[in-house]
């Protein structure tokens, strides 16, 4: 069939010329084999012709155009929604970025500090507690607002206030070297020797 | 006034801007679209969604059609394309374990079909969803859609040797499966 398929073909969808049309008529006739296989395929376009052209009623075929409409209209919409979203995105990144990047920036003197801290004695965060006026924390952590006390100790820009303050009470100061010189008593050698590093180090003394 | 009504002179329209020439392409097509998609995936919901999508493509690229081919030839093109697409994840779905998305719909729903025809058009689908696909294809575009063997070849990309050989054992299994059903 497979040579003979593309004749029939031809000859049941009216693709032959006149010549051709005579002349397989005329094989037709004349051959079993060729006639077999040719009733065998007119049987199958038969049904296929049976089953073609069918119609799809009107109403699927109106709404094939109104869902399409539908579907194309959607998507415009939701461009306008994802550039809108992309511009706010982009705005709250921006934002967000800011106050993460400044507060990496302000937590270092912070995190140093806490890490000098832990490091300290009992008696050593009660001297700059008494000073500084902050509890002291049984598990060493310090809320911010205390760091921030403790940090303006030695930091470069020392607010005006505070050297007021320290000038006009310089009967504190020396408070402060006397408690500092009467926690050694507690302290071994090698602790003492610590926290006055630590000390000079953070520019306190 | 006169209605054009010729594919250059509609898609010319509409990428002036007229929209309404889009849709009278659509009207043109939707059935040729529809009843490929449905003879490649037995059907009537993933027919329709093929025809769905294949609108949606050809809303979008019309612009970039060059006439290098018929607008019917690279309309079945993309038609062809995308029932293949479908039958893959339809039977990745299957292999996966997902099930077949079922069709709770009569399949003739949609047609204006008698009982008789009704019975035949089951019979011919139940038969073409038991070919493997490529002789599946070749039989729906030469037996209904009355494509040469060239044709047939430029839409799929295969050889006119290979298309003749799927037609032959499709029709062979064909006359099987309807002798048998």
């Amino acid at each position: 069939m497979i040579n003979n398929e593309e004749r029939f073909f031809n000859y049941f969808f009216n693709k032959m010329n006149r010549d051709d049309l005579i002349s397989f008529e005329n094989e037709l006739r004349s051959s079993v084999t060729l006639a077999d296989e040719f009733n065998s395929y007119k049987q199958i376009v038969e049904l296929v012709q049976e089953t073609k052209g069918l119609e799809l009623n009107t109403d699927y075929k109106q709404s094939v155009i109104m869902n399409f409409r539908e579907r194309v209209e959607k998507p415009r919409r939701s461009i306008y929604y994802v550039k809108y979203g992309i511009a706010f995105a982009s705005i709250l990144i921006f934002i967000a970025g800011y106050f993460l990047t400044n507060q990496i920036k302000n937590a270092k003197p912070t995190d140093e500090l806490k890490e000098i801290y832990s490091q300290l004695s009992y008696e050593d965060k009660k001297i700059l507690a008494d000073q500084i006026d902050f509890e002291i924390k049984p598990d060493d952590q310090l809320s911010d607002s205390e760091l921030q006390k403790l940090d303006s100790l030695y930091a470069d820009k020392f607010d005006e206030s505070i050297l007021e303050s320290i000038t006009s009470n310089s009967e504190d100061l020396l408070n402060i070297n006397s408690n500092l010189s009467d926690v050694e008593d507690y302290l071994t050698d090698i602790e003492v020797d610590r926290v006055y590093t630590e000390l000079i180090n953070k520019e306190i003394l | 006034m006169h209605e054009v009504n010729n594919d250059y002179d509609l898609i010319k329209s509409f990428i002036e801007g007229n929209e309404s020439a889009f849709n009278r392409l659509a009207i043109k097509y939707q059935d040729k679209i529809y009843w490929h998609a449905r003879r490649m995936t037995g059907n009537h919901l993933d027919a329709d969604e093929i025809l769905q999508e294949v609108l949606i493509v050809l809303y979008n690229k019309l612009k970039l059609f060059e006439f290098k081919s018929s607008l019917y030839t690279w309309i079945y093109t993309i038609t062809n394309t995308r029932c293949l697409n479908i039958i893959k994840k339809n039977n990745l779905r299957k292999i996966l374990g997902l099930g077949e998305i079922i069709n709770v719909k009569d399949e003739s729903q949609n047609l204006e079909i008698d009982l008789e025809r009704k019975q035949k058009l089951e019979s011919i689908e139940k038969a073409l969803q038991k070919l493997p696909v490529k002789q599946r294809e070749v039989f729906v575009m030469r037996n209904y859609n009355e494509m040469s063997y060239e044709e047939i070849s430029q839409i799929t990309g295969k050889t006119v040797g290979a298309l003749k050989a799927n037609h032959f054992h499709a029709l062979n299994k064909i006359k099987e499966l309807i002798k048998n059903d």
